[in-house]
């Protein structure tokens, strides 16, 4: 078995590192930056993947350009690129903008969520529905449904229901996504914000 | 031909109808109304159809073979004028443009045309000219034959579609040509082959003018992988991506083994191979700049190295140095490299950034100089969310721009990312002017302190000269002993990338320095297994094999400093 990818992770390189790179075109500025960076590192010590090391000595015959700061040595398992994965989502949906500003979400609030997104289903377009969310501009069910219908399958190894074979498209219809969504909001994934159609969605926090 | 390249989606909509793939638009040629009921979009729509119906049956080929889109909008300005707008690609055939221009410009609540940002103007496509066919935006539930109300009279050929914004996929270059340099740099090669390219003070001396030229002659930033190739062809300075978890550094530049008889050295940079290729190109711009300034350190550094496997205090008496006198230099020496880099990221002739500023009229002010260098910097900074240039969103661009550079100004808080530090290098640029190498005699009196004492110790045999340089450890007249109270102050690092110095099995007593064997792996032990066979860095040719064990056996008083390969290294030895 083959021993788990070790990233050194700083504030200017740590959505690269974690595959985080989709956030970077939501967050609005430094400040921001700086309270994502935090939330990641809460998220990721109640890991318990971060290893604080000492820097490395430099070489008398050497200048570096060292990581301010003790560098932050991460192990990404399979199972943790699984949770930043959802991580990401649930980050993408507090930046997104409907949500508002980057709110102040405990650490075990966020570890909460990531287990919550970390156990939607591919197969059935569980996943893609709640990524969506941090993506539509207006959180509705026909806003959902034109992000996803007719694109390119996000998962295309999960051997989702709603793929077509030929081509990996998605055709995840509206009658469809709209019981999907009332599913999720049965298994208390998300609620609704208003009470007559069309229906606004939010994850429930 | 416009420059707005559409593609249709292999996938039709949930409605039923084709299509279309929109790319990201930056600017277009815009027609800006008042917002009215004369420009609702139940009005404005039908005008654009019928003239898009009238091009289509023109006479004229130029005007009629065409295809381009049409965005609508509607937006409000800074000053709280509400518009609305037509928009088309730019720049967009004469032609065209007139036959819009002619249209619009005489109804009442027409303002003006200009060359505006799409998102300035709330613009998202609303209908297509495609060769004589008509084709009109709608909703993605829509079915193909319910067009808009306000179209359904119109007697024209109309084909109704959706539109979906397609993403970059891979990412434009913004990157500009880099002419080579004017001249050829020198340095040293005894084999001619592209890995011997070896350094000296004196080629240093003239490579140093022929980078700065090429730096003077640059116009924009020329990205990553064209400095590097630059670097390696016309400077002789290798460098290499370094993917290895243990190398938790941005980036760090570095000299090979001196030769004897004329103390060449090859020159490497090795890069984080983890990083953006933005930030890539930042950091080899940093560690070219400690090479165009701090060449003489980095010989320094590499003559004490070599001189400590036989006289270890070496190491110490150096660092001693560095602490006591020269407590800045180091500190300096970065401020000095992002200073020197930032010309990279904002070319020599946008400076003074002062005067190009003068020369800019933004809502009727010059803009000041740190608001155009932060705005030019940050797009370079991959997680420092880059704001898309927007005259909707002025306000809050200029807000956040002068937090930063706020920010960035006060050491305590702009050291903590690349971006801070190197906002801050520039902005010292910018108020200081350019100016020589804050650190250069001081690097040259370390230099000469390093020379004069090895010129001093070399008629003497090795214990004395040892003793000699043990005594000036110690400052105030004191007997240095044995026991030198400050090692870890002296900074005597065990390990370090690719650097692992090992203590003796047999230690001399009274003496807590001890000389060491240098050692490199054999060629078929490249990741440097200890248990692996090592040889004798200074006699490769003839050096017999030993693992690290056989070695501190076969002289047990002597430590051992081994020295891995760099990946690039491995990698090579392993193609071979």
């Amino acid at each position: 078995m083959s021993s788990p990818a070790q990233v050194v992770i700083t504030r200017d390189t740590f959505l690269g590192q974690l595959g985080l790179m989709d956030l970077s075109s939501r967050i609005r500025d430094r400040r921001e930056g700086d309270e994502v960076y935090k939330a990641v590192l809460g998220f990721l010590q109640a890991e318990n993947a971060v290893e604080l090391r000492e820097a490395s000595g430099g070489q008398v015959r050497e200048l570096n350009l060292m990581i301010p700061g003790t560098p932050l040595h991460v192990r990404l398992t399979s199972e943790l690129k699984e949770k930043l994965n959802g991580l990401m989502i649930i980050a993408l949906i507090l930046l997104g903008i409907g949500q508002g500003a980057w709110p102040t979400v405990g650490t075990a609030v966020l570890a909460g969520l990531v287990a919550k997104i970390t156990k939607l289903r591919k197969e059935y377009g569980e996943l893609c529905i709640v990524e969506s969310l941090g993506e539509v501009a207006k959180r509705s069910d026909e806003s959902v449904c034109t992000n996803l219908y007719g694109r390119p399958c996000r998962y295309p190894n999960a051997a989702c229901q709603f793929m077509k074979s030929e081509g990996q498209t998605c055709l995840f219809g509206l009658a469809e996504i709209k019981q999907t969504l009332t599913a999720l909001e049965a298994r208390d994934v998300l609620r609704r914000e208003n009470s007559v159609e069309p229906f606004i969605w939010k994850v429930r926090l | 031909m416009a420059h707005v390249k559409l593609s249709e989606r292999s996938e039709r909509d949930p409605g039923g109808k084709k299509v279309d793939l929109y790319p990201e638009v930056g600017l277009v040629r815009t027609l800006v109304f008042k917002r009215c009921p004369e420009t609702a979009r139940e009005r404005l729509l039908p005008a654009v159809v019928r003239l898009l119906a009238r091009i289509a049956v023109s006479p004229s080929k130029r005007l009629r073979e065409r295809d381009f889109p049409i965005w609508m909008g509607e937006a409000t300005n800074s000053l709280g004028t509400e518009m609305s707008t037509i928009a088309l690609p730019d720049p967009i055939a004469y032609p065209v443009f007139k036959e819009f221009y002619a249209a619009f410009h005489g109804w009442d609540a027409y303002i003006e045309s200009g060359a505006y940002l799409l998102a300035d103007g709330g613009g998202e496509p609303a209908a297509r000219y495609s060769q004589g066919g008509i084709v009109v935006y709608g909703g993605a539930f829509d079915p193909p034959d319910q067009l808009p109300s306000c179209l359904r009279d119109l007697g024209v050929n109309i084909e109704l579609r959706s539109w979906q914004l397609q993403s970059a996929g891979g990412r434009r270059t913004r990157y500009a040509r880099a002419e080579p340099p004017r001249r050829a740099a020198s340095f040293v090669s005894t084999t001619g082959s592209p890995l011997d390219k070896r350094h000296t003070l004196d080629s240093w001396s003239d490579n140093r003018d022929i980078i700065l030229e090429f730096l003077y002659d640059l116009k924009a930033p020329c990205g990553f992988k064209q400095l590097q190739e630059l670097l390696g062809d016309s400077f002789g300075i290798g460098v290499a991506l370094e993917p290895s978890p243990s190398f938790d550094r941005y980036g760090c530049i570095r000299l090979g083994w001196l030769r004897d008889d004329d103390k060449s050295a090859p020159v490497r940079i090795l890069i984080n191979s983890r990083l953006d290729d933005r930030l890539k190109y930042a950091v080899l711009a940093h560690e070219l700049a400690h090479y165009v300034q701090h060449f003489p350190l980095l010989l320094t550094g590499q003559i004490v190295e070599e001189q400590s496997w036989t006289m270890p205090e070496l190491e110490a008496y150096y660092h001693d140095l560095l602490r006591r006198d020269h407590p800045q230099l180091l500190r300096d020496v970065e401020l000095d490299a992002f200073e020197l880099a930032s010309f990279f990221l904002i070319p020599p002739q946008l400076h003074p950034v002062g005067r190009f500023a003068s020369a800019i009229l933004e809502r009727g002010q010059n803009p000041e100089p740190a608001l155009l260098i932060w705005r030019w910097l940050q797009t370079w900074f991959p997680e420092g969310s880059a704001e898309p240039p927007s005259w909707s969103r002025y306000d809050a661009i200029r807000e956040r721009a002068d937090r930063e550079v706020q920010s960035a100004m006060r050491p305590e808080d702009g050291a903590d990312s690349l971006f801070g530090c190197t906002l801050a290098a520039a902005l010292r640029v910018e108020s200081d002017e350019l100016s020589h190498s804050r650190v250069e005699g001081e690097i040259l009196a370390v230099l000469q302190k390093i020379l004069g004492l090895l010129a001093m110790t070399a008629p003497l045999d090795l214990r004395e000269a040892r003793e000699n340089i043990r005594r000036r450890l110690s400052r105030d007249g004191e007997a240095a002993g044995p026991d030198l109270p400050n090692l870890d102050e002296l900074s005597l690092g065990t390990r370090s990338f690719c650097r692992e110095l090992i203590p003796p099995l047999r230690p001399q007593e009274g003496t807590v320095f001890f000389p060491r064997i240098p050692l490199v792996p054999a060629s078929f032990n490249p990741t440097g297994e200890v248990a692996g066979d090592w040889q004798y860095l200074q006699r490769l040719d003839s050096s017999p094999y030993g693992t690290v064990e056989d070695w501190r056996n076969h002289r047990p008083e002597y430590g051992v400093v081994l020295y891995r390969f760099e990946t690039w290294q491995q990698e090579l030895l392993r193609s071979l």
